[in-house]
Formats: C-alpha cells, sequence, structure tokens
C-alpha cells in the first residue's frame, strides 16, 4: 500500500512538474511576441516617418518648382504684357481709324491674359496657403472657380480658425484642389460648398457639389481601367498626415467629401 | 465544511464562470464555443458530483461523457482560431479517427463503469497539441496588438494548462481506481485544482475583447 501511496506522490509530482513546463511555455510565448509586437511597432514608425520624409522632399521639390513659374510668370511674362498693354494705351489713334477697334479689343485681351496669369502665379504660389489664412486661401481659390462661371461656390467657416501646421495645411489644401478639380471634370455639378468646421478636437473640411454623384462599388472596382490615381493618393495623403478622408456618393445625388484631421496631429 | 471545497472545486467554479460568461456576452453567448465548453463542464461535474456525493452511485459514464463532448466542443472552437493551411479539413480527420478510438475503447478496452484513461490522455495529447499549433501560429505571425489582450490567448492557455497539466492524472486514474488505492480523493483534488486554474484562465479570457488581434503586418 505504501509502494502505491509513492505512485499516487510521483504522480502529483509529476503534475507538478508538466504544469511548471506548461507555464514556462506560456511565458516563453507572452515575452517573445511582446517583444516582437514592439519591434514592429518601431518597423511602422520607421517606415511612416520615412514616408513622410519622402513625401515631405516631393513636395518641397515640386512646391519650388511651382514657386519658381509662378515668380516667372509674374515678374517676366505679367511684366511683358504689362509693357505690351501700356504701349497699346499709347498708340494715339484718330476716332474715324479702322484699327481703333481692333487696339481697344487688344487692350481688354491683354488685360485679360494679365489677371489671368496674375490668378494663376498667385495659385501656384503656395506661400499664401502654407503660412497664411486658411480660409483666404479657400475663398481665393473659389473666386477663381466662380468667375469662370462654370460652378456657384461658397465657404462657410465654423468654429475659431486656428493656425495648421504649414506642411499639413498645404497638404489639405492640394487634397482639396484635387477634389474641386474632380468636381470642375466629372460632376456636372452647378454648385460647390466648402465648408470648414474648427472644433477643440479637430478640424474638418467638407467640400460637397449637386452633380451626378458616382457609385462608390464602381470606383472600388479592381478591374475598372479609368480608375486613375488622383483619389488613391487623396487618401495616401491624407493618411500621411494623420487625418482620415471619407468620400460619400450615390449616382443622382452629388459627392460629399470629408476630411477630418485630429488636434493632435 | 472546508474539506468539501476540493471536492466540489469543479462544480462550483464552472458554475460561477458560467454565469459570469452569460452575464457579460448577454447579448449573444450561444456564439462563443467556450461558453458551450463551460456550460457542459458545469452541468456534467454538477450531475457527476451528486451522483458520487448524494445517491452514492457511479458517476464513470459521465466521464466518457464529459470527455467526448469537451473534444467535439473544443475541435470546433480550434477549428475557428488555427489558420493554417487545411486545418479544417487536419481538425475534421484528427476528430473522426478520435471518435472511431473512442468507440472502439470503449467496446473492447475500457467499458463504461470504468474510468476512461485511454480516451481522456488521447483528448488531452491532442487538445496540446492544437495549444502548440496556435501558439506556434502566434509566433510565426505576430499581431501588432498585445497578446495578453486577446480572448484566445487566454483560453487556449487555459486548455493548455489544464490537459497538460491533468495529463498524467487521466493517464493513471483507470488503474489506480482498479487496485483499490486509498487515498486516491488526493489524485482528483488534484485535479480539481488544476481545473480552478482552467476556470482562472476562462475568466481572464471573458473580461478581454474578443478578436483583439485582427491586423497582422
Amino acid at each position: 500500500m505504501q509502494a502505491v501511496a509513492g505512485e499516487i506522490q510521483f504522480v502529483i509530482a509529476s503534475t507538478l512538474l508538466l504544469l511548471l513546463i506548461t507555464s514556462f511555455v506560456i511565458v516563453f510565448v507572452v515575452i517573445h511576441q511582446r517583444q516582437y509586437r514592439k519591434y514592429l511597432l518601431e518597423k511602422e514608425e520607421i517606415k511612416n516617418a520615412y514616408q513622410q520624409e519622402i513625401l515631405k522632399a516631393q513636395l518641397e521639390m515640386k512646391e519650388n518648382t511651382l514657386h519658381t513659374i509662378s515668380q516667372e510668370i509674374h515678374d517676366n511674362i505679367g511684366q511683358v504684357l504689362s509693357l505690351v498693354k501700356l504701349n497699346l494705351n499709347t498708340v494715339v489713334l484718330e476716332d474715324c481709324s479702322p484699327a481703333i477697334g481692333k487696339i481697344t479689343a487688344s487692350k481688354e485681351l491683354v488685360g485679360k491674359a494679365i489677371q489671368d496669369l496674375r490668378n494663376l502665379s498667385k495659385s501656384l504660389n503656395t506661400e499664401h496657403i502654407s503660412s497664411g489664412q486658411f480660409s483666404r486661401a479657400f475663398q481665393t481659390e473659389l473666386d477663381i472657380i466662380q468667375k469662370t462661371g462654370f460652378l456657384e461656390t461658397s465657404l462657410q467657416v465654423r468654429g475659431t480658425e486656428r493656425p495648421l501646421d504649414p506642411q499639413k495645411q498645404l497638404i489639405i489644401f492640394r487634397i482639396a484642389q484635387e477634389v474641386i478639380h474632380n468636381i470642375i471634370k466629372h460632376a456636372r455639378a452647378r454648385s460647390l460648398s466648402v465648408v470648414l468646421t474648427y472644433t477643440p478636437e479637430k478640424v474638418m473640411l467638407s467640400i460637397s457639389d449637386d452633380g451626378g454623384g458616382f457609385s462608390l462599388s464602381a470606383l472600388n472596382d479592381p478591374g475598372r481601367k479609368d480608375k486613375g490615381t488622383g483619389i488613391a493618393n487623396m487618401y495616401h495623403r491624407a493618411r500621411l498626415i494623420g487625418a482620415v478622408l471619407s468620400i460619400d456618393s450615390q449616382p443622382g445625388k452629388g459627392t460629399l467629401t470629408q476630411l477630418t484631421l485630429p488636434a493632435q496631429f | 465544511m472546508l474539506f468539501l471545497i476540493p471536492k466540489a472545486l469543479d462544480v462550483i467554479s464552472p458554475l460561477l464562470l458560467l454565469v459570469f460568461a452569460i452575464l457579460v456576452n448577454r447579448s449573444r453567448p450561444g456564439r462563443d464555443y467556450m461558453i458551450w465548453f463551460i456550460a457542459a463542464q458545469a452541468g456534467l461535474n454538477t450531475i457527476a458530483y451528486v451522483l458520487d456525493q448524494i445517491l452514492l452511485k457511479s458517476n464513470l459514464p459521465l466521464y466518457h461523457l464529459n470527455c467526448l463532448v469537451s473534444f467535439l466542443i473544443l475541435s470546433a472552437y480550434f477549428s475557428t482560431i488555427l489558420h493554417f493551411r487545411k486545418a479544417r479539413f487536419m481538425l475534421s480527420v484528427v476528430l473522426a479517427l478520435y471518435l472511431v478510438f473512442f468507440f472502439i475503447n470503449l467496446m473492447l478496452w475500457e467499458n463504461i463503469w470504468s474510468f476512461n484513461s485511454n480516451s481522456f490522455s488521447i483528448a488531452s495529447l491532442i487538445l496540446v497539441t492544437y495549444c502548440f499549433l496556435f501558439y506556434l501560429e502566434k509566433l510565426i505571425h505576430p499581431a501588432t496588438t498585445n497578446m495578453a489582450e486577446s480572448r484566445d490567448f487566454w483560453y487556449v492557455t487555459g486548455i493548455f494548462t489544464y490537459y497538460a497539466g491533468s495529463f498524467v492524472i487521466f493517464a493513471t486514474y483507470r488503474k489506480f481506481t482498479q487496485l483499490n488505492v486509498q487515498h486516491l480523493g488526493v489524485l482528483w483534488q488534484a485535479h480539481n485544482i488544476i481545473f480552478l486554474i482552467l476556470c482562472l484562465y476562462l475568466f481572464k479570457a471573458i473580461l478581454c475583447k474578443p478578436s483583439q488581434e485582427k491586423f497582422s503586418l
């Protein structure tokens, strides 16, 4: 009987040993997984930082190029055209001269060209976007569209406007330009509305139109060849600044695009 | 009165856990296989306790049933959490083989009135292997979320601790009952303590949110 009691003790000891081994296995798995998770998160952070640096460099290059073009338009072509207009103004013609009509029309055309070039120069120059008031930059952009007569535009600012990080402000503005460009190109809309909402937690930009809209499922269809990279770029840019982009649309019901940037970014 | 507690641990702990699990998962408790496992343990262990301690009748047939029902439920559970290639097919094959073994064992080697050491220990080995496969998957494809917040991790850890820890007890218990060994109750009380550890792990699992590890990198 004593021997059997010893067997029970052996079983209990074996059980304890097995429990100890299982504990080691569990602790090993937990520690390993924790370390690996830490490593993956660090890797992801490095990847994000790298992508942001690349995007920043790309943006800087692009903005520098645009800035140079803008300066050239303003300082060179703009000046030349101004001189042409001045020269035209100095031409003295008799009232009955047949050239007077052509000269007057030319003066008007040159004047319009100067104004268009100024607008173009302003839109290419990013300084007023990244360092100036955000709503003012939007208003300038919408004014240019309004002048074309294609669309009725409106801008509304809700909450107290506050300055954002210049780089992020520029990226948001470029996303908005892409949205507006898509509306002009595809939506067949009559009006365009931009709402900038500032709350302590976030900044939200909403752009809506009353155009034809589109099916979101068609947009996500991988087999569709005319999908373009514009929307993908918008999502990519939004993700890089920590913002969330959402597009809501239905055929015949217009489109609402919203970009939300949390305050901590 | 206190000496009764270790004997009834395998009844009290699953019953309390079942009530807690239903309260926590009030919306859809039936969708969680482990709640069915806890319910089966609570029900079968209670009946076994009443038969043994109150009606003074043999409760050994219930252990055959307990082993079979637990293995079926846990196989179904593992088929939902193991994602390696052809996992469901392999689990189905193992389940079919086990069922064949279970009934052959019942007819030839361990009748219904003896403790089912063979079927319990084979089931333990298979379930411990499934647990290792789960851990292996977690090591090969780690998620970015904390494993300690994953419900499945704690469920599997409970199953692993219980079936690995009780393996020697299951494997030797029939032999000891046939030899009519003194103080055999101590061995089953040791089993009940491991069962309590299982219930504690399951309790921890129920406190976690389900499906924490959705997005692996």
